[in-house]
């Protein structure tokens, strides 16, 4: 309850403020509680105390990885002997860069829900004032974020050399600007947006942008060693002569040095641009953009009500129907052909299903950009890049396809498995698994079969890809002994993709396999057929055993 | 309220959906619109609720032009619509209340419109629960109560029936009639051929985007020699074959 009067007050005051904008005050008091109330609720049917939501379960784990990672990053950056300055800029740009990951990947739909404009559209709401609630929403996690990812740099800060006893609140109030500049940034760039396509093609470009932080997510190791060596000496005055100062942390940065006292003319310079930024250019966009923010999602979304072309009868592929009759039986047959269409036509899983594939090749360029990062580990002594790359990407494939099982934006359609006569659950699961052979395990282990066959002699490139393959079935093995629904049968809600994350990084052990094994095999062929050989027996006790566990389990209610 | 429509279009990319329609609604009046699934029934609400921009055309709604002042307007409209509508994470209270706070209504007269709005249709209990555990017909009947909570001067409902039972329903129909008794204009989407018939003096046909017929229901039964709605809109709507398709379903269905 006293939460709730906070976010009242809260709401009441912004509300008095943003009225001078033209937005409805009390209206935007009500639609901004309600719909932080509506996040932090379970789309259960049930109403409980103890409920947890996953927005709010996931909200937990990322405040606590944030934290966490936030604490490494700052003792690495003070260990390299950073000043307030270049500590300000590592950090502040850590944090605008998971923040806005965090708003891409999670809060996206914040600014732009089809369901919140069905329901609001015909009643009295002004475009300023939809637009101001979905700003605010956003902000509200963004600060959340911004809090749990430097309030640790904030204080760590404070060992910096040059660093004053204030070091702390200055940081946080440019932490906190830095952030309102990202979601206010990444809100106009959506408004912005809005004037040109469809809802559609917005989908597909979320998802893009989630495919590049990804990307950047898991090849950032590569460039963090590079930068950390170059750390000591770098000041305000070095910066200011190269391209970095268009980086935005860079700005507010400036602005930290400011509030220290730390006088200079860059800093001024710096801190001004921040100010400005946020302070008259973006306001002056959102402005524009809000006053036909309203008509614009209209026209987003009755474009999207594309009509049905028409459709063309295929006949299906001999292997196909040699499958049909081999290798599925009745329930499997309907539960495989469904995930098969669902991933060949639904755009948001094709884009995640494609992404996994892309992996290999990226992990490719980064090893060929690596002096001697593809030497044959059955060849030549030493651990390389090469021994890993493989693995790496049946592992990140296995780990995004068990992930994202359970959701889908179809997801209303999963009511009919709940009706359909399925006697034995296992089948569900055993279409799942054929399913993801067919569509992940098997291009991967021919993509990766067939790239190292450039470099390595066949033989030995087709044992990299079993010894992969095989991996990879372990550890998706492993993730569905926490799959209990249906496939695809969940809807995707807020912070779905943090708690895919947390799963993530709970198998991170299976990830220092791919650095054990290879050491295991090195030039020895025996060994990593031997290693090839576990690994299948491992894969297909764990598949007998996780059959068994889900045909006990009830889906959670939907 | 009156509405004017004139030479109204709506468009999908290369599919015309509704196809310069004009018609006028009276003050005080119960109007039909029906029309076969895909006519453009929904794209008309939509586009007279303001939801959805008309490609061309105009509609004025007591002599506003609803493009050029659509708040105006939409404070003095009510909205049951077809499908959706409703945040389910809310209870049933939470929801009517977050609406009418929406229209400034005045908090104590708000609270006790929505609890006698739960009363009289039997959803006391569930007043407090999720909509997400209400039944298709309860959250029928909260869209409706939703769509009226403001008293609005004009109210469009679009399959308003869908899942009500036959005591609500019963209700439901002689709550329309007393509302245009009061003055209020009632423009009336629905499949349901026999309580159009009953409620609304004048229906509009549509098929395949163009008005097929616009006359007074009894006018529309003398022009074609049909006994009943149901009969007229077979008739002009080309869906005469009806017991032939019956049969064929049922041989599919029964795997001849």
């Amino acid at each position: 309850m006293r939460t709730e009067r906070l976010l009242d007050w809260i709401a009441r005051c912004v509300g008095r403020l943003v009225s001078r904008w033209g937005v409805d005050a009390e209206q935007y008091r009500w639609l901004l509680q309600a719909s932080i109330r509506m996040d932090f609720r379970t789309q259960s049917i049930v109403v409980s105390k103890s409920e947890t939501s996953s927005t709010k379960s996931a909200l937990k784990w990322t405040l606590i990885w944030n934290f966490l990672f936030s604490f490494f990053m700052g003792i690495g950056i003070l260990i390299a002997g950073a000043d307030t300055f270049f500590f300000s800029v590592v950090l502040l740009g850590y944090g605008l860069v998971m923040v806005g990951m965090s708003i891409l990947i999670e809060f996206g739909l914040v600014v732009i829900s089809p369901d919140d404009f069905l329901i609001l559209a015909p009643r009295p709401i002004s475009s300023r004032t939809f637009f101001a609630v979905k700003l605010s929403n956003l902000c509200f996690y963004v600060l959340l974020l911004s809090l749990s990812l430097n309030a640790v740099p904030a204080v760590l800060g404070l060992a910096c050399a040059n660093s004053p006893w204030h070091f702390p609140v200055v940081y946080l109030m440019a932490a906190i600007v830095a952030a309102l500049f990202v979601a206010g940034a990444i809100a106009a760039i959506y408004g912005l947006l809005l004037r040109k396509i469809d809802y559609d093609r917005f989908k597909d470009l979320l998802m893009y942008c989630q495919l590049a932080f990804s990307f950047l997510f898991f090849f950032g190791y590569q460039l963090v060693p590079r930068v950390a060596g170059r750390v000591s000496g770098v000041t305000i005055e070095t910066l200011w002569k190269s391209w970095a100062v268009l980086i935005p942390s860079v700005w507010f940065a400036g602005l930290v040095e400011l509030g220290l006292g730390h006088m200079t003319w860059q800093g001024v310079v710096l801190g001004g641009v921040a100010l400005g930024t946020v302070g008259v250019l973006l306001p002056a966009v959102l402005k524009s953009v809000s006053l036909d923010y309203s008509e614009k999602i209209g026209r987003m979304m009755s474009a999207s009500e594309r009509v049905a072309t028409r459709a063309t009868e295929r006949k299906r592929p001999i292997v196909a129907r040699v499958l049909d009759r081999l290798w599925l039986r009745n329930i499997e047959r309907a539960f495989f052909y469904f995930l098969i269409a669902m991933f060949r036509r639904n755009r948001v899983l094709k884009l995640q299903l494609f992404s996994n594939l892309g992996v290999v090749f990226a992990m490719l360029a980064v090893a060929l950009l690596q002096k001697g990062g593809l030497r044959n580990p059955l060849r030549e002594s030493g651990f390389e890049f090469a021994a890993t790359l493989p693995a790496m990407a049946t592992l990140l494939g296995a780990t995004g396809m068990a992930t994202q099982l359970p959701y889908s934006d179809e997801y209303q359609g999963g009511w009919i498995f709940e009706l359909a006569p399925v006697v034995q659950r296992k089948r569900v699961l055993k279409a799942v698994k054929k399913a993801a052979a067919c569509i992940l395990f098997a291009p991967l282990f021919l993509i990766t079969s067939v790239s190292l066959s450039f470099f390595w002699p066949i033989h030995h490139a087709l044992l990299q890809g079993l010894y992969a393959l095989f991996l990879g079935v372990v550890s998706f093995q492993m993730l569905l002994f926490k799959f209990k629904d249906f496939p695809l049968s969940r809807k995707l809600e807020k912070g779905a993709h943090s708690a895919r994350l947390a799963v993530f990084i709970m198998t991170m052990f299976l990830f220092t396999l791919v650095f054990v094994l290879p050491q295991l095999f090195a030039r020895k062929e025996v060994a990593l057929l031997v290693t090839i050989a576990v690994l299948a027996l491992t894969s297909v006790l764990l598949g007998w055993w996780n059959n068994r566990v889900y045909a006990r389990r009830k889906p959670a209610p939907v | 309220m009156k509405i004017e429509v004139t030479d109204l279009t709506r468009k999908y990319g290369e599919f015309l959906a509704v196809d310069h329609i004009s018609f006028q609604v009276g003050h005080g009046e119960i109007l039909g619109y029906l029309g076969p699934n895909g006519a453009g029934k929904s794209t008309t609400v939509k586009m007279l609720t303001t939801i959805l921009p008309p490609t061309s055309g105009r509609i004025l709604i007591d002599g506003i032009d609803i493009t050029t002042d659509p708040l105006t307007i939409k404070k003095r409209i009510g909205y049951v619509p077809e499908s959706g509508g409703l945040y389910e994470s809310l209870t049933g209270f939470e929801f009517l209340q977050l609406v009418g706070r929406l229209y400034h209504l005045e908090e104590a007269g708000l609270e006790h419109k929505i609890r006698e709005f739960f009363r009289l249709f039997g959803l006391e209990e569930a007043m407090h629960q999720r909509l997400s555990s209400y039944s298709k017909g309860m959250k029928q009947k909260v869209l409706i109560s939703s769509a009226l909570i403001h008293n609005p001067d004009l109210i469009f409902f679009d399959e308003p029936l869908s899942g009500l039972d036959a005591n609500s329903m019963l209700v439901f129909k002689e709550v329309v009639r007393q509302l245009a008794e009061q003055g209020k204009t009632i423009f009336y989407c629905s499949h349901v051929l026999d309580v159009v018939e009953r409620l609304c003096k004048r229906v509009i046909i549509i098929d395949h985007g163009k008005i097929v017929a616009d006359a007074q229901v009894e006018q529309l039964k003398e022009v074609t020699a049909q006994r009943s709605l149901e009969d007229v809109f077979q008739k002009l709507t080309d869906s005469s074959e009806v017991a032939e398709i019956a049969r064929a379903f049922g041989s599919v269905i029964a795997g001849r």
